[in-house]
């Protein structure tokens, strides 16, 4: 810790970061445009000026970028000074220079940093004659517009979408008064993150082209904190409408999951919110397909008398919220409730449930994640599937950069040395896929194989190597020591599966990292080849039931799996990692698409996998603000079926964007007006 | 490898064999004039740290503009247990874009063998595998003429898989710029040879540390590498007895304007700035009279008539508010209005910013609409006011990421403290009363 003094308050600060953070968390208002919180700090805008003074006697003091100074016990600054905030005054004004005055009819107004900050620092007037510069825009497909006018060059875009999310295709071009942040030419922007550019850019150079569809202002919008549904990691999201209407998805920060960034799917992809295939209210289908809303009690009542006293089961989604599962398995009594899941989808979901309640696996938090040192991702294109996560690894890898350049004492955040030391530094990152990754550029090595390829490398990294004596537990400790085990999977990566080839390895289907060889068909998850039920003794449920299946054997632990497996039938060849959507529902291209077609990962059953969002997902609890809708409630929504029982659930009906309905007791079924989490929750109707 | 002759003016060890061989310095004469005899002396006979030592004891200076002593830069360089055995590399820049400044030039176009030997004993002080010369990209002839010498030195066996006969590696590469003022800059180079956007980067990390391809990497200035041979060679004692005073060795020392004899002179580093001007430059031109001059290309302080009997030497000239720069001075004459010069210094300025930081992309070209308004006669009361503060907040080191606005402001701010009674002529007659003077006279003459 350090003791600082800013503008005569004392601070206590961690030392050796920079100012302008600490500043800012100490509630001192100090502008700063190129600075990012997740990128950190370059010096471009020259913003956040303040004085430093030398010592006490010091009266002159200099000049120094707070985002460029790391602080250390005893410093003294002030960010009062005349001529500080003068020289601020400056720097606004210079950079208004040729910013256009179209603040009223930009999309950015009412969340512009670059005005706030024009406040903040007092620049009220003009004084430059001379005329502005003008660009030509560019299209950068149907989610991004671009107005380079309003451009003031802080960088922020491309240190983004390039330095930090790995896109190619936007660059900065030409120098002096006239860079140019955009592609070589016209086009949709490539990169999986684009729509972050949105956030990052402090003005309205990049902005959400779908939200401009129609005449929105920012201010008059209706936001709630919500969680995206697109897939299984649960991205802190914060939902907008106006008007009734869905109209935008924000970043919310969350520190264990997203934190500052979206994927472009979660971003844009909420549009079914306001579909019109949505069933919004409970109702009847009559036979000539026409569907007239009646209340709950009128639909309980017709569905009861329709069945009279039939035997009824209730098949749920695995896509629906926890709530309306249990209230669908209430409604027809637990026995007669299936999930919606396949039995052979069932089984490893218990299994994988039971690890996780027993400690034997943990979920990584996408902040874990980036901090590991070595990652193997097993089965999946997390780009597809989790694309936020895809983030997170390419994060996790660069990390690495840090580290060397905190060897040659180059502070964090100091990011240009950073990438500039550090750009050959990278920790290893192994992928196992289906079909080649678009995270390859990332990857210390990869490898692309079949379903039962990639279970066999499963199998053999939870299982060990049987030729490498201590097994298991060496190679996965290998896998997690830096860039030397790193190296040694890397090895391991390239000649295990082939072994598996030659031996084969029983049948698995595409998310199970290897079934138990005790026959129960359980995913492995105990040393030996089996799960964690199965001791070496055998299956204590009995299971062996699978046909080709075989009865433990002692020593089966040991032995090598050349031989073993060749009775039995050849892997089932699935495609499509989407759980309880089982035949035609599956996405033919094979497992890279198919998380990201339904939105769901179906990660549970993956060794070594990424976070999945599971009940005990900390990105559902620990967000913010009043009880929140979830990721599983919009699925609920989303999946039409189930609108009898979400209408049934409790604390009153959520739409997928998060937005409240009514709660008045007649049940109205308009949506809350402004200031859905603090006001009484009545329809304005009322 | 013949052996070598003596050297035909020890006392110009840089311009002493192009002197004597009346232009451009052939293979044989350099051959024949103790053609790199520093360099067999520094690889074959002395270790790295004595190679280095004998440079710091030289007390060589950078003659690129800073002036930081060559040796201690080259000490920089990990070694001993830091040093990771890698690659390193050893820069020369020659992208000599200085406006008034061609001290490089005239080096490179008649002894390239010079710069050559004087990399090559770099390299042998820093353990660099690797050598640029990263050359301004519009010098064409020096880049021909380097080009035939590189060839030659290799042939020679001066450079390559055996540089000097002593098993080690040094191979050099021409890279010519892309002709960017920016360029120029240590960083921005670095970025430039790396064919990235030539932005300066950010420090730490040091070039020593971490520059060309994150490796160890040094960058001295064409004439300082040039001035290195004469010190192996005639060791650190003799060449320092070269300066006077406390400087040592020459310096190439240019003048430019309106003097009778413009050009390079190679004299005593700390020659007074009269004694070059009015002696080895012959004085002003018939009927021009001094106002005053540039010491060290476009991005120095002025300095006037009172300072004319200082030493033309880092210190000295610093004392004096401004820098050496890069030594080639631009004589202001009374035919020269001061405001269109600055405002031509300011365009020239803003059209070399890279564009990163505010201050430099968007504060310049302010500016220099200043200066146009000025002389266009749409000034306004208080632009100069606007002006000195704009430019006394652009132009102090550390308010800016590099220092080429800073360099930008010299001019500018030395202008307005020691002419600025041109610029408020400017405001008072609505224009550029200088323009309206000599329109007259041409007029008249007509």
């Amino acid at each position: 810790m350090a003791t600082i003094r800013i503008d005569d308050r004392s601070y206590e600060v961690e030392a050796g970061r920079n100012l302008l953070e600490v500043a800012l968390s100490g509630s001192i208002d100090l502008p700063y445009f190129c600075w990012h919180p997740e990128l950190g700090s370059v010096g471009a805008c020259r913003q956040c000026a303040v004085m430093q003074y030398t010592g006490e006697s010091d009266e002159t003091g200099r000049l120094v970028m707070a985002c460029m100074t790391p602080v250390a016990d005893g410093m003294r600054f002030s960010v009062e000074a005349p001529h500080a905030r003068d020289f601020r005054a400056s720097i606004i004004e210079w950079l208004m220079v040729n910013h256009p005055h179209d603040c009223p009819v930009c999309e950015e107004g009412g969340e512009c940093h670059l005005q706030d900050m024009t406040v903040m620092t007092g620049h009220s007037m003009r004084v430059y004659p001379g005329p502005k510069r003008t660009w030509r825009n560019q299209y950068l497909g149907p989610l991004i517009n671009h107005e380079m006018n309003r451009c003031i060059t802080c960088y922020r875009c491309v240190r983004f979408y390039r330095d930090y999310a790995g896109g190619t295709d936007l660059e900065d071009f030409g120098s002096r008064d006239r860079v140019y942040f955009g592609r070589a030419e016209d086009g949709v922007l490539e990169n999986e993150f684009s729509g972050n550019l949105v956030e990052v850019c402090p003005t309205g150079v990049f902005t959400d082209r779908p939200f401009a569809r129609r005449y929105t202002r920012k201010w008059d919008l209706v936001s709630a904190p919500s969680v995206c549904a697109g897939c299984a990691l649960g991205c802190a999201t914060l939902a907008a409408s106006r008007d009734d209407e869905f109209r935008r998805i924000h970043n919310r920060y969350h520190p264990d999951v997203n934190r500052y960034f979206l994927c472009d799917r979660g971003r844009f992809g909420q549009d079914w919110v306001d579909g019109p295939g949505r069933i919004r209210q409970v109702g009847r289908r009559r036979d000539d397909g026409s569907f007239d809303p009646v209340s709950a009690q009128e639909a309980i009542a017709a569905i009861g008398a329709t069945l009279g006293d039939a035997r009824v089961i209730g098949i749920g989604s695995p896509r629906a919220s926890l709530e309306t599962s249990f209230a669908l398995a209430r409604l027809v009594g637990r026995e007669h409730f299936c999930a919606g899941f396949a039995l052979d989808e069932t089984e490893p979901v218990r299994a994988a449930v039971a690890y996780l309640r027993e400690g034997r696996a943990r979920i990584p938090t996408l902040a874990e994640v980036e901090s590991a040192d070595a990652v193997l991702v097993l089965g999946e294109d997390p780009i597809d599937s989790a694309p936020r996560l895809a983030l997170s690894l390419r994060q996790a890898v660069m990390a690495k950069a840090r580290e060397t350049a905190a060897d040659a004492g180059i502070a964090p955040w100091q990011d240009a040395g950073v990438r500039s030391h550090g750009r050959y530094s990278r920790h290893p990152l192994y992928l196992a896929t289906l079909l080649p990754s678009r995270s390859a550029d990332l990857a210390a090595d990869c490898y692309q194989g079949s379903p039962a390829e990639l279970a066999g490398l499963g199998e053999s990294i939870a299982d060990g190597d049987p030729q490498s004596g201590s097994r298991g537990q060496r190679l996965r400790s290998r896998c997690g020591g830096g860039a030397a085990g790193g190296r040694a999977a890397a090895g391991r990566l390239r000649h295990l599966p082939r072994r598996c080839l030659g031996g084969g390895c029983g049948p698995v289907g595409l998310r199970g990292a290897g079934r138990c060889r005790s026959g129960c068909r359980l995913p492995v998850g105990a040393a030996g080849g089996r799960c964690c039920r199965c001791g070496p003794a055998g299956c204590p449920s009995g299971r062996r039931t699978r046909p080709g299946g075989r009865a433990p054997q002692s020593g089966d632990g040991q032995r090598g799996r050349a031989g073993r497996g060749r009775e039995r039938s050849p892997p089932p060849r699935r495609s499509g990692a989407g759980a309880g959507r089982p035949g035609p529902g599956r996405n033919r291209r094979g497992g890279r698409c198919g998380g990201a077609r339904d939105g769901r990962g179906g990660r549970l059953a993956a060794a070594g996998d990424g976070p999945a969002r599971e009940p005990g997902h900390p990105g559902q609890q620990r967000g913010p603000g009043p009880a929140l809708p979830s990721g599983a409630a919009c699925r609920a929504a989303a999946a039409s079926g189930l609108a009898l029982a979400d209408r049934s659930g409790r604390g009153g009906i959520r739409s997928g964007a998060g937005l409240r309905r009514c709660r008045c007791p007649g049940g109205s079924d308009r949506r809350q007006r402004p200031g859905a989490g603090r006001r009484p929750r009545r329809c304005a109707a009322r | 490898m013949s052996p070598t002759g003596a050297h035909p003016d020890e006392s110009r060890p840089l311009t002493g064999r192009i002197d004597a061989a009346g232009g451009p310095v052939s293979l044989e004469q350099v051959k024949t004039w103790s053609g790199y005899a520093g360099a067999r002396r520094a690889w074959l006979e002395m270790s790295r740290e004595e190679v280095i030592e004998e440079v710091k004891a030289a007390n060589l200076r950078g003659r690129g503009g800073a002036g930081f002593a060559a040796g201690v830069k080259w000490g920089f360089v990990p070694s001993g247990e830091k040093d990771d055995g890698g690659v390193r590399y050893l820069i020369a820049n020659c992208d000599e874009m200085e406006p008034g400044t061609f001290k490089d030039r005239y080096l490179l176009e008649n002894d390239p063998h010079l710069l050559i030997e004087g990399m090559v004993i770099g390299a042998r002080a820093i353990r660099a595998e690797h050598g640029f010369i990263f050359l301004r990209g519009e010098y064409v002839h020096a880049a021909e003429r380097l080009r035939q010498a590189l060839g030659e030195a290799e042939a020679e066996g001066w450079i390559g898989d055996d540089a000097c006969g002593s098993g080690e590696p040094f191979h050099l590469h021409l890279h010519l710029s892309g002709g960017r003022y920016i360029c120029g800059e240590e960083t921005a180079l670095l970025n430039a040879l790396e064919g990235r956007m030539p932005q300066p980067r950010a420090r730490p990390p040091f070039p020593p540390a971490s520059g060309a391809w994150g490796r160890p990497t040094i960058v001295n200035n064409c004439e300082t590498l040039c001035n290195v041979p004469a010190i192996l060679r005639c060791g650190a004692e003799a060449y320092t007895e070269l300066g006077i005073g406390s400087n040592s060795g020459t310096k190439l020392y240019g003048v430019s304007g309106r003097v009778r004899r413009p050009g390079l002179k190679e004299l005593p580093l700390g020659t007074s700035i009269r004694e070059i001007l009015f002696e080895h430059a012959g004085g002003m031109l018939e009927g021009h009279h001094f106002r005053g001059l540039l010491p060290g290309g476009a991005s120095t302080d002025f300095l006037v008539e009172e300072h004319l009997d200082l030493p033309m030497d880092f210190e000295s000239i610093g004392e004096a508010g401004s820098r050496m720069g890069t030594g080639t001075m631009v004589v202001v004459d009374d035919s020269v209005c001061i405001v269109d010069l600055s405002r031509n210094l300011q365009h020239f300025f803003a059209q070399e910013s890279c564009g990163f930081c505010t201050p430099c992309r968007e504060g310049l070209p302010v500016l220099e609409r200043m200066l146009m308004a000025l002389e266009e006669g749409t000034a306004r009361p208080g632009d100069l006011e606007r002006m000195e503060r704009q430019a006394g907040f652009i132009g102090v080191p550390g308010n800016t990421f590099c220092v080429h606005a800073t360099g930008a402001m010299e001019p500018l701010r030395s202008a307005l403290k020691h002419f600025r009674e041109d610029f408020e002529a400017h405001l008072e007659a609505g224009g550029c009363p200088h323009r309206a003077r000599v329109g007259a006279a041409a007029g008249r003459a007509s």
